[in-house]
């Protein structure tokens, strides 16, 4: 797979970020390795408390330092490692090579700045610009994302702006500085589905008149097929399984990812598919898992799931798996 | 009338939440009270020493103990001075220490406070030691103490540096500026924690919101987060504290000043004035309840300001 593409734009292996609490440590996420290669989206999905927020924000080292920590693996950006760089280092990528939009837009803005000084924020942070210069950046790129008469909006306040719109305003501040990588953190989950769709479209847009590369963390399979070109599936920490959409949709491999896409509600009403009992009742996982994360929701879950978490089983270029079992249940 | 405009969603032009924070103000008619109270107490204190009907410092030792009357409204002291004169000029006092000192303690109060709340476990623990230390001895008595054991030293440096200096703002006569200076730092000795214990629940709340995050994911440094996006999202409740501090300064001011520790003559005070006055309650009453009075009422008011000011910045408290 790496073979045949050039150097992704990022790279990421065997991360492992944990959160050493007071009476023991979370591993949030523990070993993880996807890529992403430039002008793509990679969709990256998994239930909530699965890593897939963790996962990313460790690249920019956005959680709080006192208790998180990368314990190992690498983040290669551009071929460069980021967990060697310094905070202040990385403090200078972010917005200006990744940037981030996060889940709710009704409290990722300053309530008591105009949204054109926290787009002039980022501007003059990371451009050597005037004030006045960086203020109609702010009109230009309100615009670009398509809030209506920007002239004036850019003096407003966050609360003046419904939550499509201020979805909006953080694509705007994301976009200022015109970054490589934009990693989307569950962007719609928050808003309403019809500007759900406007949205999304806005960063399809962004991407392609940018040539952004987008990360897009969700649990939304539906926004997934639509808009991602490839898909990591994440569980517990873990990543399960990783490919192409259409393989993912088509061809699952892992019982996980099968068991996901069976939940989803079917429109054929009659139509009675195992859902969500397929994905068994949580079992008291053992306290020191050495195993397959999964193991204990898992229908096809064998004795020697307990004992080492699987390897990486590559079904295609583009397609691997970690599961013992699906060459067994490849063909299911 | 207003809240026809907050329904309207559509274009309403830019309508600052301060604006909204002063509408909801001057609904509030016992804060506009305070207000108009709190302008005239500080015109006063400005102004007092135009506006006295006579020398507050002439005595005239054949008009003493004279009640209310036509010629000294607020009537005379026992060294026949005029009792409303006196007052007025004694406002400047009461405005200059409540608004410095509580200035200071705002000052060492949210660097404390920021420190605490944002450079984690361990400076948190020692400001925050220091700030139980200092909360838990009795707030007049500290004052009191401190004062006492600072004066001395203060004054014998200063002889030094008038004898080094000669300048006239170091003679004995002219010192009476070194009372205000001492009191000023330890009323803000007494009263910092109280912003720091504020400013520290307010930074570490706000740091878990996630427009902190979203500065912080675009590159902004932890100095330009911490005043550009926590402090000025801090701001009511600093400023409500902020006025019930100023009243609070003020009685602990009097309440120096009547213990005799605090302004020395012939600087007056509210608190001195009382000191005069309770001595001769029982022939004169009006000379103990004028600076009384004037204590009570300015404190009242800022309390009332600060409660108007509290339900303004708090738009979650229920009135639109």
């Amino acid at each position: 797979m790496n073979s045949r593409s050039p150097i992704p734009l990022l790279e990421i292996e065997e991360l492992q970020t944990y959160f050493f609490l007071r009476d023991r440590v979370l591993k949030a996420v523990d070993g993880i390795s996807y890529h992403v290669n430039e002008g793509e989206t990679l969709a990256i999905v998994g239930e909530s408390g699965s890593g897939k927020s963790v996962g990313a924000f460790s690249i920019l080292r956005l959680f709080d330092a006192s208790v998180g920590k990368i314990v190992g693996g690498s983040i290669k950006f551009r071929g460069e490692e980021l967990t060697l760089f310094s905070d202040k280092e990385i403090r200078n990528i972010c917005g200006r090579k990744i940037s981030m939009i996060f889940q709710e837009p009704m409290s990722s803005l300053n309530p008591v700045m105009t949204v054109g000084d926290q787009i002039s924020e980022t501007v003059r942070k990371h451009q050597d610009v005037s004030r006045s210069e960086a203020k109609s950046r702010s009109i230009e790129l309100l615009r670009k994302v398509g809030v209506p008469s920007p002239e004036e909006r850019v003096n407003d306040y966050p609360h003046q702006f419904s939550g499509g719109m201020r979805q909006r305003v953080m694509i705007a501040i994301a976009l200022s500085c015109d970054p490589d990588l934009l990693i989307a953190d569950e962007p719609t989950t928050a808003l309403d589905v019809t500007i759900q769709a406007q949205i999304m479209e806005l960063i399809d847009q962004v991407k392609r008149e940018f040539g952004t590369s987008v990360i897009l963390i969700t649990h939304d399979l539906a926004l997934v097929s639509e808009r991602a070109d490839r898909v990591v599936v994440m569980y517990a920490g873990k990543v399960m399984e990783c490919a192409k959409t259409i393989d993912i949709f088509q061809n699952a491999k892992h019982p996980y990812t099968r068991a996901l896409l069976n939940s989803l509600p079917s429109r054929n009403f009659s139509e009675k598919k195992s859902q969500i009992s397929e994905i068994k009742v949580l079992r008291k996982a053992p306290e020191v898992n050495l195993g397959c994360t999964f193991y204990s929701r898992c229908p096809h879950a064998q004795k020697n799931c307990t004992e080492k978490f699987p390897n990486r089983a590559n079904y295609s270029e583009s397609h691997y798996v970690y599961c013992w079992h699906t060459n067994a249940q490849g063909t299911v | 009338m207003s809240k026809v405009d907050s329904l309207n969603m559509g274009g309403e032009p830019s309508r600052n939440i301060w604006l909204d924070a002063a509408e909801r103000f001057l609904g509030n008619r016992l804060a506009v009270v305070g207000l108009v109270i709190v302008f005239l107490f500080v015109f006063t204190a400005i102004f007092g020493s135009f506006l006295a009907p006579y020398d507050p410092f002439e005595q005239n030792l054949r008009n003493t103990f004279k009640p209310p009357n036509m010629e000294n409204w607020l009537g005379t002291d026992d060294l026949g001075r005029d009792v409303l004169s006196r007052l007025m000029v004694s406002a400047k006092t009461a405005l200059l220490v409540a608004f410095v000192s509580v200035s200071i303690s705002l000052f060492i109060g949210t660097i404390f406070g920021l420190l605490a709340g944002y450079m984690g476990p361990k400076v948190d623990t020692v400001i925050m030691w220091l700030n139980d230390v200092t909360q838990s001895i009795p707030q007049l008595l500290l004052a009191m103490i401190l004062v006492i054991s600072v004066r001395i030293p203060i004054n014998n440096w200063i002889d030094r540096l008038y004898s080094d200096t000669n300048w006239q703002i170091f003679s004995p006569t002219g010192r009476g500026w070194v009372d205000f200076v001492i009191i000023f730092g330890v009323l803000a000795m007494i009263s910092w924690p109280s912003y720091a214990r504020l400013i520290r629940g307010q930074v570490l709340k706000l740091s878990e919101e996630d427009f902190v995050m979203a500065a912080r994911s675009v590159g902004a440094s932890e100095w330009r987060i911490m005043f550009k996006h926590i402090l000025p999202n801090a701001m009511g409740p600093i400023i409500v504290m902020t006025t019930y501090n100023i009243g609070t300064a003020i009685v602990a001011e009097a309440g120096l000043s009547f213990l005799g520790i605090g302004v020395q003559p012939p600087n007056t005070s509210w608190g001195s004035m009382l000191a005069q006055g309770w001595k001769v309650w029982v022939i004169a009453p009006h000379i103990m309840l004028a600076p009384a009075i004037a204590v009570a009422l300015v404190r009242i008011t800022f309390n009332f300001l600060g409660d108007g000011l509290s339900e303004a910045l708090n738009p979650s408290s229920g009135k639109i």
